[in-house]
This record gives C-alpha cells, sequence and structure tokens, in this order.
C-alpha cells in the first residue's frame, strides 16, 4: 500500500449493528443512535445483525478487525463488548484489545453511546462493560449528582465500583 | 431461504462529490428502512469504489440524472440515482437491483433468526462438555483441537441450554433475553449459580438424555396400553415441563427431539468428537498417550 493511500484510510472507523432479528436493544436506543450518526455528517457502517453476519463469518468481519490492528480505531455500536468479540471471534476475525471500542446499546442510553460513538468519550466504553448493577448505581448516582445541582460530582465510598 | 454460505447484501449510500446529500433525518429513515430489509450499508461521502466491496451490488445517491460509473474487486456494482424518491421507493430499487441474490429478512416468513452459541475465548477451557452435550452437531473442533462454532443454524432458535451445562460460563447467546448469558460480565455468583446448573442430571436422578430417553420410553407405553396418542403426547409433554424448566429448554426443542435411539446414536458420537478433542489436546500438549508412545 502506498504512502498515499495509507494517508487515505480514515483515523475511525464507526459500526452499527442494527440487532434487526430480536428485541433486545432497546428500539428507541438504537434509533437514535441511528438518527446521531446520520446527522452527523461522517460516514459510517451499518449492518441489519451483526450475529447473522458472524455467523456467515463474513470476510468484511476480518477487514474491520484487520484496521483495527493497523491503527484505525474501530467504534461499534452493538451489545455488550464480550458478546461481541465473541462474534468476531467465531467469525475467524478476533479483536484486538487495542483500537476497538465497543459502545452497549443494551445498556447505555443514545446520548452516551453517541457520545462514545463521535467524541470517543472513554467512560461511555468503560460504561459499556460495566456488569448491569454497577451501570444502574452508576446511572442513579449521575442523577443524584444532577439533582444537587452545583455539588461537585464525588461519589459516596460507600458506591465505588 | 438464505444460506449461511452467502454474504448478505451491501448497499453503499453514496453522498460524495457529484451527488446531492440527504438531510439527516432523510438519511437515517433511508438506512434504517435498508437495515430492517437485511441489507447492510454503508454511507461514503468520498470514494465508493474504495468502499464497495465484493457483497456490494448497488451504489445509491441523488446525483441528479448523471450516476457515476463504480468498479468493486470481482464483481458488478449497479448505481442508481435516487434523487426525489421516498425511502421506501429507495428500498424498492435495490430490491429490484439485488434480482435473486438471497437477503435473510427479518420477520419475514422464510427468514432465519440467528441464534447459535458464541464462545468467549478468554474463559473457554475447552473442555468440550458443551460438544458433548449437543445432540445438533452445532460444535465441532478445529485444527487445534479447540471448540469451534461449526454449524450455527443447527442451533434450536431460542434454546440456550447448552450455555447451562458449561461449567466456565463461557457460552453466550447475545440475543437472550437476561445476563450472564447475553454476554453481561460474569460474576463470582453467576459461575456458582452456572455450576449448580450443571447438576441438573442429579435433580433430574441421572443423565439428562438418559433421563429424556426413559421418559419418553414412559410414554410410548403408557401409548400402547392407553392407544391414545393424544394423552400419550399430553403426558410426554407434563414430563418434559420439569426439564423444560430446569434447563431452560423451549419446550418446542423438546417434543423436537429425535426418537430415543436417535438421541442415543447422537450422543454416543458427540462424546466420541469430544472424548477424540481432548486426546488431540493432551497429545498437543505433551501428556496425552499419543505423545508419551511415539510409535502411535
Amino acid at each position: 500500500m502506498s504512502d498515499d493511500a495509507t494517508q487515505t484510510v480514515p483515523a475511525v472507523r464507526m459500526l452499527y449493528c442494527r440487532c434487526a432479528f430480536a428485541q433486545v436493544v432497546p428500539a428507541d436506543v438504537k434509533g437514535a443512535v441511528l438518527e446521531g450518526l446520520a446527522g452527523s455528517g461522517r460516514g459510517f457502517e451499518a449492518v441489519a445483525d451483526l450475529c447473522d453476519m458472524a455467523a456467515r463469518r463474513d470476510p468484511h468481519l476480518a477487514d474491520l478487525s484487520a484496521l483495527a490492528k493497523e491503527g484505525t480505531t474501530l467504534r461499534i455500536a452493538a451489545c455488550w463488548p464480550r458478546a461481541v468479540r465473541g462474534l468476531f471471534h467465531l467469525a475467524d476475525s478476533p479483536l484486538g484489545e487495542a483500537g476497538v471500542e465497543i459502545l452497549n446499546m443494551r445498556m447505555l442510553p443514545a446520548e452516551r453511546v453517541l457520545a462514545g460513538m463521535l467524541s470517543g468519550d472513554p467512560s461511555a466504553v468503560a460504561e459499556s462493560a460495566a456488569g448491569r448493577d454497577d451501570a444502574a448505581a452508576e446511572q442513579a448516582a449521575a442523577g443524584r449528582i444532577a439533582a444537587l445541582g452545583q455539588l461537585p460530582p464525588t461519589t459516596p465510598e460507600g458506591e465505588k465500583r | 431461504m438464505t444460506t449461511l454460505a452467502t454474504r448478505q447484501p451491501r448497499v453503499v449510500l453514496y453522498e460524495g462529490s457529484g451527488a446531492e446529500p440527504f438531510a439527516g433525518p432523510e438519511r437515517a429513515e433511508l438506512v434504517a428502512a435498508l437495515l430492517d430489509r437485511g441489507y447492510s450499508v454503508t454511507l461514503a461521502h468520498e470514494g465508493a469504489a474504495a468502499a464497495a466491496d465484493d457483497a456490494t451490488f448497488v451504489v445509491v445517491g441523488r446525483f441528479a440524472g448523471q450516476a457515476p460509473q463504480v468498479t468493486a474487486a470481482e464483481a458488478t456494482v449497479e448505481v442508481h440515482d435516487c434523487s426525489g424518491r421516498s425511502p421506501a421507493e429507495v428500498v424498492g430499487l435495490v430490491d429490484g437491483a439485488r434480482a435473486d441474490r438471497p437477503l435473510n429478512t427479518p420477520g419475514a416468513g422464510d427468514s432465519w433468526k440467528p441464534w447459535f452459541p458464541v464462545i468467549d475465548p478468554v474463559r473457554c477451557t475447552n473442555c468440550m462438555q458443551c460438544l458433548s452435550f449437543c445432540l445438533f452437531d452445532v460444535y465441532g473442533v478445529d485444527g487445534d483441537h479447540r471448540l469451534r462454532v461449526e454449524n450455527p443454524s443447527n442451533c434450536k432458535v431460542n434454546c440456550p441450554a447448552c450455555s447451562r451445562v458449561c461449567p466456565e460460563v463461557a457460552i453466550m447467546f447475545p440475543k437472550y433475553h437476561a445476563g450472564p448469558i447475553d454476554g453481561a460480565p460474569v460474576s463470582q455468583t453467576d459461575v456458582g449459580r452456572e455450576k449448580m446448573k450443571i447438576d441438573i442430571s442429579a435433580l433430574l436422578g441421572g443423565d439428562l438424555y438418559a433421563r429424556l430417553r426413559e421418559r419418553s420410553a414412559e410414554a410410548k407405553n403408557r401409548f400402547s396400553r392407553e392407544r391414545s396418542a393424544d394423552q400419550a403426547l399430553a403426558e410426554r409433554r407434563r414430563c418434559l415441563t420439569k426439564l423444560a424448566d430446569a434447563a431452560a429448554i423451549p419446550r418446542e426443542v423438546l417434543d423436537a427431539l429425535p426418537s430415543p435411539e436417535e438421541i442415543q446414536r447422537k450422543s454416543a458420537e458427540a462424546a466420541k468428537r469430544a472424548a477424540a478433542a481432548l486426546a488431540g489436546q493432551a497429545a498437543a500438549a505433551g501428556t496425552g498417550p499419543a505423545a508419551s508412545s511415539p510409535s502411535t
């Protein structure tokens, strides 16, 4: 690949999974995330269902996995990170640890998913991998902090994750 | 009906030079309509040729009547001007261009719901319990004697039973409704709970398949005594309910199980494959009989 060609590779590649064969991702979340991505004016890829793609061992998954290993940041809006990594592994295209950011639409509100996808917010990525209880606790804590208005956003000792 | 040998067709929505961009909401509506139909979509701003691959069969954009030429490796790509068309009309246009390429459409009568086990490679120890358990040849082993999901479409939709026998909680079904089977993080509590579920055989007083065979035989005997297919079926269903509840196996799956003889044969076959894989692992690690005996 020439230097010119290398320079044309975008630094970030975004992938959106519609999870079209099941209702496990809240419809309002996946709808709002798609609207946010489409309204961002940036290019992205969207697939009807990542599970379906993995079952077919679609070579495109290998392309995406390779891109991430070559330095492109791959941001994926889908479901649990453990499941997404498992799906790429099943498709013989395992994802590396570095360069892959998975946003969990089963757990996070759309605005947090979009913060991760469009701005690379690392806390959104971290929340995506957290367990249900942790995420709920975090959400509740955030709500309390917001309600307290101007108080500094500290978390009580007992709620540390 | 699509088969897993074919890729889902891809559509490129082109908005680069020479094409008028869509408004945000309109773009989202169009992409959603294409995805819900089963297509993959690439939104490309520049260089549609670079975005296309051999699954791409059509590029759509608002080209104001002057659709450009697009090439993709080893593929013919049609380019369509969709100026002035509604999202539904664009989907119709794409359907027409697809011709006889198979498409797995969500909700269609002949569609395949992608339901199958996904292995967490970090947790899996290749113990082959799932391979021994599955009667439907979903699992296999790769060249390195490691577990592999070989035939995803053989899996019974909505049945997560094999995840219950995994001692490491390494089997996920991403479309399951609850954790950790859906891929949520695994806690120590989950590990304990799942290990308890392995003892389903103890709960049911013996090997799961042996119990199934027994239940089936009981129902058959009752059938011959009572000469009532309906009554026998009802009894079989009652007996299997306990199993279904304990292992979260959908009743339809239990009802669809093969004959007791076939279960026995498949179960022996699966156990043999699992044993061979474990022997292969041991040999590769230098701890098995094959490794210790140069003549074998």
